[in-house]
C-alpha cells in the first residue's frame, strides 16, 4: 500500500522526519501513532503528495509520489485534521467537486453521495452550506468525499475528533469494510485507546524516526503486561529519549 | 476555455473549476448575509449594484466628454478611468479568489494541479474585471466613436486599450497578491491589499485631473516618454498616439498587445508554478515589542498612568492590527502637501484650477475627495471597534479615552480633505478669505457631527452582530451617504451660501446644537453589556 525508503523532511533546523523506512500493508487499518510534534503530519502531508520531501522515495499503490503525484492523488482519499472545506458550498456540492475533480460520471457521483450521506445521517443537512455545519458533521462530510471516488487507500488525520459516539461507530465501521475490501487505511491518531481499538497494525513516530512498526498483537506480547498507554510511554519517551529530556530539565544533577 | 490550455491547465478541470469556485464564493458572501437577518445585501444584488455603479459612473465620463467634443487627448481619460476601475475591482474581487483562501488545505490532495486552480482563480477574477470595466467604458467609448478626432477610430482605438489594460493590471496585480501572499502570509497580505485599495483611490484621484489637463493643454501626446515605456501605460496611450501619429500608434498597441499577451502568460504560469501546500502560514511574525513602547510613549499624554493602560494597549492592537489606519494617517497630510506644495511648481490638481477649462476636472476631483474623506472617517472610526468593544466590556474600564481617541484620528485626517474641498471651491470661484474661513467652520462642524454619530450608532451596535459584516456595511453605507450627502454639501457650500445672508449662522447653530445632543447622548449611555445571545 505505502512504501517509504529513507524518507527526511527538514523544516530550516527542524528534522521533522529522520530516514523513515516504512512497508505498510493493505486489508489492514494501520495505525499512526507518536506524541505532538512526532512527524505524523508530516509524513500524511509528504504522501498525500501535499509536501515534497527533503530525501527519499515514497510510493503508495506502486506510484512514485515525487514523480507522478497526480496519479496518487487519484488513488488516494484524504481526512485532513483541519477540516478545511469551502464554507461557501452546500455539503452536495462540495462532495460533487470532489467527484468531479476526481472525473467520475453526475449520475454515479449521486447515487454514491445518496448512499454516503445516508451511512452518515447527512440528508437533512445536505443542501446547507459547509459553514453551518458543526466540525462532526464537516467531519462526515470529509469522510463522505475521501472515500467517494472508491480510491485504493485511505489516509485520515484524526478522522474521529468532534464526532459523537454512534457517528465514530459509523466511520470505523466503514474502514473496517474498506480494509475487509483489500483497500489500504492509514489512521493517524494521539488517542491510544482509538487506535488501539479500531487498528491491527501500528506504526509509531517519536522525533522523526520510527521506533515500532508492526502488529498490535505483537506489540501487546512484547510488552506483556502493560497498558496501551503504559506501552506508548516506553516507546516514545523510552531509552536514549527519556536520559535526554531528564538532563534537559534537571542538567548536571543527572 | 482554451484560454486555460495556454495556461498550461487542463481545460476540462479548470472549467468545473470555475463553477465550483464561482459558487463557493458567492455562498460565502451569502452566510454572511443570513447570520445578519436584517441584512438585504445578497451576493446578486451587490454584484448588480457594482455594474450599475460602474455603468453610470461610464454616464457621467460620457456626458464630460460631449461636453468636451473636440479636444485633443480626451481618449486618455477614459482608459485612465478603466484603469482606476479595473484595479479597483481586481483589489475588491482579489481578496476573496486570491487571497483569503484554503485551496492547498481543501483540495491539495485531489487529482487537480496547482496550475489548474490558479488558471480558474484568474478567469474569474478577469470575469470580474472585463465585467466592470465594460460596463464602465462602453458608454464613453460610444461617445468617442462620434465625438473623437478622427471619428470612429478614437472609441475604437480607446476601447481596445481599456480592455487590454485590464487583462493586463488583473495578471500583474494578481501576480502582485500572490507574491504578497506568499511573502507575508494570508492576513497580512489582505491587510496590505486593503491599505493598497485607498493607494489606488488617492493617486486615481491625484493623477487623473493632471493628467487630464495635461492631455488637454499638449494636444500632442502623453507628456514625457519616460513612462511609456511601462507596459500598462502603453495601452493607455493608444489613444492619443492614434490621433497625433498613426504609424506609431499602431506599433505601440502592436507592441502593447503581443506584450500583454506574454506578460500574463508569464504571470499566470509563475502564479501557479508550485504545487506545494502554502507553509508561509507558520511563519513566526516579527518582533513587535520596540514599536509597542515607542507607540506607548506617544500615547502616554493623553492616556496616562495606570488607568491609562488598557486603552493605550487598545490603541496599539488596534494600529498593528489595521494597516488602513496608518495608512490613512500618513496619506493624508501627503495629500495635503501634493495640493498645496504642487501648484509652486506647476503640478497637481491646484495647478489646473488657474486654468478655466480645467475647473470642471477639478470640480469632479473635489467630489471625489469628499467622497474618499467620508468613506475613511467612516472606517476609521468602525474599523476594529467590535475587538475593542470586547475587550473593554471585559475589564473594568471607561471607554471614554478610546472613543476620545478615535475621534481625534478622524479629526486629524479628515481636516486635509475638509481644507482641501473648501480652498477647491472658493479658489476656483475667486472667492474672498472670509468666506473660505466660514465655509471651513461649517465643513469642519459637519464632519464632527458625522464622526459622533457614527461612533455613537457602532458603540450600541450588538455584539451578536459579525465584525467584517459591521464593517463593511458601515463602509457600504458612507459611500452611499458620501454620493448623496456630500455632493449636496458641496453645493450648498457653493450656492446657498453665497445668496444668503442668514445661512452661514443658521448653519453653525444647528450643527453645533448637534454636536452637543450627540455629546450628552453619548455621556449619558449605559455601559454595553453583552447578552447570553451575543456570547
Amino acid at each position: 500500500m505505502i512504501e517509504t525508503r529513507g524518507l527526511s523532511r527538514v523544516y530550516g533546523a527542524v528534522r521533522a522526519l529522520d530516514s523513515v523506512d516504512l512497508d505498510l500493508p493493505s486489508g489492514r487499518v494501520v495505525g499512526l501513532l507518536g506524541p505532538n510534534g512526532a512527524g505524523k503530519t508530516t509524513l500524511l502531508n509528504i504522501v498525500t503528495t501535499l509536501l515534497a520531501p527533503s530525501a527519499g522515495r515514497v510510493h503508495v499503490d506502486g506510484i512514485d509520489a515525487t514523480r507522478d503525484p497526480l496519479e496518487v492523488r487519484r488513488r488516494i482519499g484524504y481526512v485532513p485534521e483541519h477540516g478545511a472545506v469551502y464554507e461557501g458550498l452546500t455539503a452536495d456540492e462540495f462532495v460533487e467537486m470532489a467527484g468531479v475533480a476526481h472525473g467520475l460520471d453526475l449520475d454515479l457521483i449521486r447515487a454514491r453521495v445518496d448512499r454516503l450521506f445516508d451511512h452518515f445521517e447527512l440528508h437533512e443537512a445536505r443542501h446547507r452550506r459547509l459553514g453551518t455545519f458543526s466540525k462532526g458533521m464537516r467531519r462526515k462530510v470529509l469522510v463522505s468525499t475521501a472515500v467517494l471516488h472508491d480510491p485504493r487507500v485511505v489516509l485520515l488525520d484524526e478522522p474521529l475528533d468532534g464526532l459523537d459516539v454512534p457517528s465514530q461507530d459509523r466511520v470505523i465501521a466503514l474502514l473496517r469494510d474498506l480494509a475487509a475490501d483489500g483497500r489500504g487505511v492509514l489512521l493517524s491518531s494521539h488517542v491510544l485507546e482509538q487506535v488501539s481499538e479500531i487498528c491491527d497494525h501500528l506504526v509509531v513516530l517519536a522525533e522523526g524516526r520510527v521506533v515500532w512498526q508492526g502488529d498490535l498483537v505483537d506489540l501487546r506480547a512484547r510488552y506483556e503486561g502493560l497498558s496501551v498507554r503504559e506501552i506508548f510511554r516506553e516507546l516514545t519517551v523510552g531509552g536514549e529519549s527519556r536520559a535526554r529530556r531528564l538532563a534537559d530539565l534537571l542538567g548536571d544533577a543527572v | 476555455m482554451n484560454v486555460a490550455a495556454w495556461f498550461g491547465a487542463d481545460p476540462g478541470r479548470v472549467g468545473a473549476l470555475i463553477g465550483f469556485l464561482d459558487r463557493a464564493r458567492e455562498g460565502r458572501l451569502a452566510l454572511l448575509v443570513e447570520r445578519e437577518t436584517a441584512s438585504v445585501f445578497g451576493p446578486a444584488l451587490v454584484r448588480t449594484l457594482s455594474l450599475v455603479g460602474a455603468a453610470l459612473l461610464g454616464l457621467f465620463v460620457g456626458g464630460m466628454l460631449v461636453l468636451a467634443t473636440g479636444l485633443p487627448g480626451i481618449g486618455l481619460v477614459v482608459t485612465v478611468l478603466g484603469l482606476l476601475v479595473s484595479s479597483a475591482v481586481v483589489l475588491i474581487h482579489g481578496i476573496p479568489l486570491l487571497l483569503d483562501t484554503d485551496d492547498a488545505q481543501v483540495i491539495g490532495h485531489w487529482p487537480v494541479t496547482a496550475r489548474d486552480v490558479g488558471a480558474a482563480r484568474m478567469l474569474l477574477l478577469l470575469r470580474g474585471v472585463l465585467e466592470a470595466t465594460l460596463a464602465f467604458a462602453t458608454v464613453p467609448c460610444a461617445v468617442l466613436l462620434f465625438v473623437g478626432a478622427p471619428r470612429v477610430l478614437v472609441g475604437v482605438v480607446t476601447a481596445g486599450a481599456v480592455v487590454a489594460q485590464a487583462v493586463l493590471v488583473t495578471a500583474l496585480l494578481a501576480l502582485a497578491l500572490l507574491l504578497l501572499r506568499r511573502t507575508f502570509g494570508r492576513r497580512r497580505a489582505q491587510k496590505i491589499v486593503g491599505a493598497a485599495f485607498f493607494v489606488v483611490f488617492f493617486l486615481g484621484a491625484t493623477v487623473m485631473p493632471t493628467l487630464a489637463d495635461r492631455a488637454e493643454a499638449s494636444g500632442a501626446g502623453p507628456p514625457a516618454w519616460g513612462w511609456a515605456l511601462l507596459p500598462l501605460f502603453w495601452c493607455m496611450v493608444w489613444p492619443v498616439l492614434f490621433e497625433t501619429s498613426w504609424a506609431v500608434g499602431a506599433g505601440v498597441a502592436l507592441g502593447s498587445t503581443f506584450g500583454t499577451a506574454a506578460l500574463v502568460l508569464l504571470t499566470v504560469r509563475s502564479i501557479a508554478g508550485g504545487g506545494r501546500a502554502d507553509r508561509v502560514e507558520a511563519r513566526r511574525s516579527s518582533d513587535t515589542r520596540g514599536r509597542i513602547r515607542w507607540l506607548e510613549i506617544l500615547l502616554w499624554p493623553w492616556m496616562p498612568g495606570i488607568r491609562g493602560l488598557v486603552p493605550r494597549r487598545l490603541v496599539v492592537a488596534h494600529l498593528r492590527d489595521d494597516w488602513r489606519v496608518l495608512l490613512r494617517l500618513f496619506h493624508a497630510p501627503l495629500m495635503f502637501v501634493v495640493v498645496i506644495v504642487g501648484p509652486l511648481h506647476d503640478v497637481g490638481p491646484l495647478a489646473i484650477v488657474a486654468d478655466r477649462d480645467g475647473f470642471r476636472w477639478f470640480h469632479l476631483f473635489v467630489i471625489v475627495m469628499a467622497s474618499v474623506g467620508v468613506a475613511n472617517m467612516v472606517a476609521l472610526v468602525s474599523s476594529s471597534q467590535r475587538r475593542a468593544s470586547w475587550v473593554l466590556v471585559a475589564s473594568p474600564v471607561a471607554h471614554g479615552p478610546w472613543a476620545a481617541w478615535q475621534r481625534g484620528m478622524a479629526r486629524a485626517t479628515s481636516v486635509p480633505w475638509a481644507v482641501l474641498i473648501v480652498l477647491g471651491l472658493h479658489v476656483a470661484a475667486g472667492s474672498t478669505p472670509w468666506r473660505v474661513v466660514d465655509d471651513l467652520v461649517v465643513v469642519l462642524l459637519t464632519l464632527e457631527v458625522a464622526v459622533r454619530g457614527i461612533q455613537r450608532v457602532q458603540w450600541r451596535a450588538p455584539f451578536s452582530l459579525d465584525p467584517s459584516f459591521v464593517d463593511g456595511r458601515f463602509v457600504a453605507a458612507s459611500v452611499l451617504s458620501s454620493m448623496t450627502v456630500l455632493p449636496a454639501t458641496v453645493a450648498y457650500l457653493a450656492f446657498v451660501h453665497a445668496k444668503f445672508a442668514w445661512a452661514p449662522p443658521l448653519t453653525w447653530a444647528m450643527l453645533l446644537l448637534a454636536v452637543v445632543l450627540l455629546d450628552r447622548s453619548a455621556r449619558r449611555a449605559e455601559p454595553m453589556t453583552p447578552t447570553w445571545a451575543d456570547a
